[in-house]
């Protein structure tokens, strides 16, 4: 594990994908494009000095990713729920145990699981008839893949994107419910994005270590938590994800001392606001290098 | 037996007629020559052998009024000249022929080849795919082929829907649909390989985005849905010792394309014609008796259901 006394992680996606023709090759070949893709996502996460990195989610968007996989839906543009909604096979484990394979020592693993309610509200539901109880078939579905990642990952992170704009009075339970089975010695994390100072009192709620959200694209957000009391660690996104230009290192340092201002050191771990799917890849690994750089600087100056 | 209201296109490329509604016309077979290590170096023997495999194609083809494509694998430029020449050389004057090319710079060099010697009218290109790159689109401009086939394959969602978007908005891996490159390339007829998957990769959804695409957009559509039995994992070991029922799976499985309105079958090796053309003319006289007397279609002399008593 990394000496540094503030760590840095990332959110999830990395923009790395095979080419049109690596995915012609495999498709008159066989063989599986993607995972040219997980390497160089996993290979740019450490070089870039990341403390705690990801598989790159790269073989699809974070719902897909999992609708694909679970019983009781057919995938259409949007998925269609026409059964129970039910675990049938591991979805991310064995791209995680390529990455752990790749990674080398002194660098974490993260496993991401796309929330329940996020899941079930970004789903057409013609079977349950009541988003609670999907939202619920969702929860004890991703709970089966949170344990059978558990084994390969030093942490795993629900994302709960649609919290910051509907949060039912349930949203703790199914966070809980997902992580119930992880063993004890994994670290757990939920991120959500976009402005949730309307529901932060809830989220902090939720028995996780990390609460991850946007304090770069948010302005005020972090003044607005720091007002709060509460025993989760932070997720400190410091670098844009919805902007596909590289902000300079001076830029990230201002963000981060900001949140040291306000929290202590222990406090933050620092990432990107969100996943960088939507970035160049040369503008993602260039940020995360400036924020690991940053970083850096500001434990000498400290 | 379907019918669809959307308008069915009828493709008159070369001397052979492909599409309309499900019955109608006699499905297109397109049998590959040239595919294996056999045939790499051009041996007098293998090529005796492909002469051979070609003319038998064209006498069932004759027999059964199902026209006979010949479907060209080509995986390397010094390959282009020798192979076109030779199957053209070698099939009725004014018919089309296919050129199953692997990768995009080599088909932009079949392109231009063709375009050069006059042939690009006869070409059905196979295919418009995800793998398509700047060198290839310029010479589909330069160089438009007479027939394209766009190719439904999209890895990131292998559903219907999935298939839809690779040819309609190009599904977020490719910056536009397919089906609007053939068109802003001046490509004018244009059929529909809808991207035959393994089994445990919604491997149904081939089937099933026949009659959707079809009804969505009227092109003839098709598959190469042999491609899935010839993935069969269990198959590969069985076979070994079962050819018959290899042989039996391969040709069977295009009975379901073409019950669900499938224009054409890329059949695979041109030595299975002997099975798979009486196979498919049977298929399609239950096809056409249903559209004719159900629907109303009608159906030409030279149906299989006519000429096959």
């Amino acid at each position: 594990m990394s000496e540094h006394k503030i760590k840095t992680t990332v959110v999830g996606s990395f923009p790395s994908r095979p080419s049109g023709n690596a995915f012609m090759k495999n498709y008159r070949e066989g063989g599986d494009p993607y995972l040219a893709s997980l390497e160089d996502a996993v290979n740019n996460q450490v070089a870039s000095g990341i403390d705690i990195i990801s598989d790159g989610q790269t073989r699809n968007d974070m719902v897909s990713l999992f609708a694909t996989k679970l019983k009781g839906i057919r995938m259409k543009a949007r998925p269609v729920i026409i059964g129970p909604v039910e675990f049938r096979e591991p979805v991310a484990l064995d791209d995680l145990k390529f990455a752990r394979e790749l990674m080398g020592d002194g660098v974490q693993l993260k496993g991401i699981i796309t929330g329940a309610y996020t899941m079930a509200r970004s789903c057409i539901d013609e079977y349950y008839g009541n988003l609670e109880e999907l939202s619920f078939a969702f929860a004890d579905a991703l709970a089966e893949e949170a344990k059978s990642i558990s084994e390969v990952v030093d942490v795993i992170q629900v994302d709960e994107p649609f919290f910051s704009v509907d949060h039912p009075e349930y949203s703790a339970e199914l966070v809980n419910t997902i992580l119930k089975g992880v063993n004890g010695e994994v670290g757990t994390a939920m991120h959500v994005c976009g402005d949730i100072e309307s529901v932060f009192e809830k989220l902090v709620e939720i028995k996780v270590d990390v609460l991850d959200h946007e304090f770069a694209a948010h302005d005020g957000l972090a003044e607005f938590i720091a007002g709060y009391d509460f025993p989760q660690q932070l997720g400190y996104g410091c670098v844009r994800s919805d902007i596909n230009e590289v902000e300079s290192v001076d830029i990230v340092k201002e963000r981060i001392k900001k949140g040291l201002d306000l929290f202590s050191k222990d406090k933050l771990l620092l990432d990107p606001d969100c996943g960088l799917r939507q970035l160049d890849r040369s503008v993602a690994i260039q940020k995360l290098r400036n924020m690991v750089e940053a970083r850096d600087l500001i434990e000498q100056e400290v | 037996m379907l019918n669809f209201s959307k308008e069915q296109m009828k493709l008159d490329i070369g001397d052979i007629s492909m599409g309309g509604q499900p019955g109608e016309l006699p499905t297109v077979l397109f049998g590959t020559v040239f595919y294996g290590k056999k045939y790499r170096e051009h041996e007098p023997e293998a090529m005796a052998e492909i002469e051979g495999f070609m003319a038998r194609q064209e006498e069932l083809s004759q027999m059964t009024g199902n026209p006979g494509i010949v479907d060209i694998f080509i995986s390397s430029e010094e390959q282009i000249k020798y192979r076109l020449d030779f199957v053209i050389d070698r099939i009725p004057e004014k018919r089309a022929f296919c050129i199953d090319v692997p990768e995009s710079e080599l088909r932009a060099k079949v392109l231009k080849y063709a375009g050069e010697v006059g042939l690009s009218s006869r070409i059905i290109y196979n295919s418009l795919n995800l793998g398509l790159t700047e060198v290839e689109l310029d010479a589909l401009k330069e160089y438009p082929p007479g027939c394209a086939i766009a190719l439904g394959y999209n890895p990131r969602n292998m559903s219907t829907d999935g298939r839809v978007e690779i040819l309609e908005t190009g599904g977020g891996l490719i910056d536009r649909g397919l089906l609007e490159i053939a068109k802003e390339s001046g490509i004018e007829n244009i059929i529909i390989d809808t991207g035959a998957t393994p089994f445990d990769h919604n491997t149904a959804e081939t089937i099933r985005s026949i009659p959707v695409m079809k009804n969505k957009w009227g092109y003839p559509a098709g598959c190469a849905i042999h491609n899935t039995v010839e993935s069969w994992l269990w198959m590969k070991k069985y076979r070994k010792e079962h050819r018959d029922a290899y042989l039996t799976c391969d040709m069977g499985a295009n009975a379901m394309p073409v019950m669900m309105g499938a224009d054409y079958c890329v059949y695979g090796p041109m030595r299975n014609a002997d099975r798979i053309f009486p196979f498919i003319a049977m298929v399609d006289k239950f096809m056409a008796e249903g559209a004719m007397d159900y629907f109303g279609v009608d159906i030409p002399d030279d149906h299989p259901m006519r000429r096959l008593k």
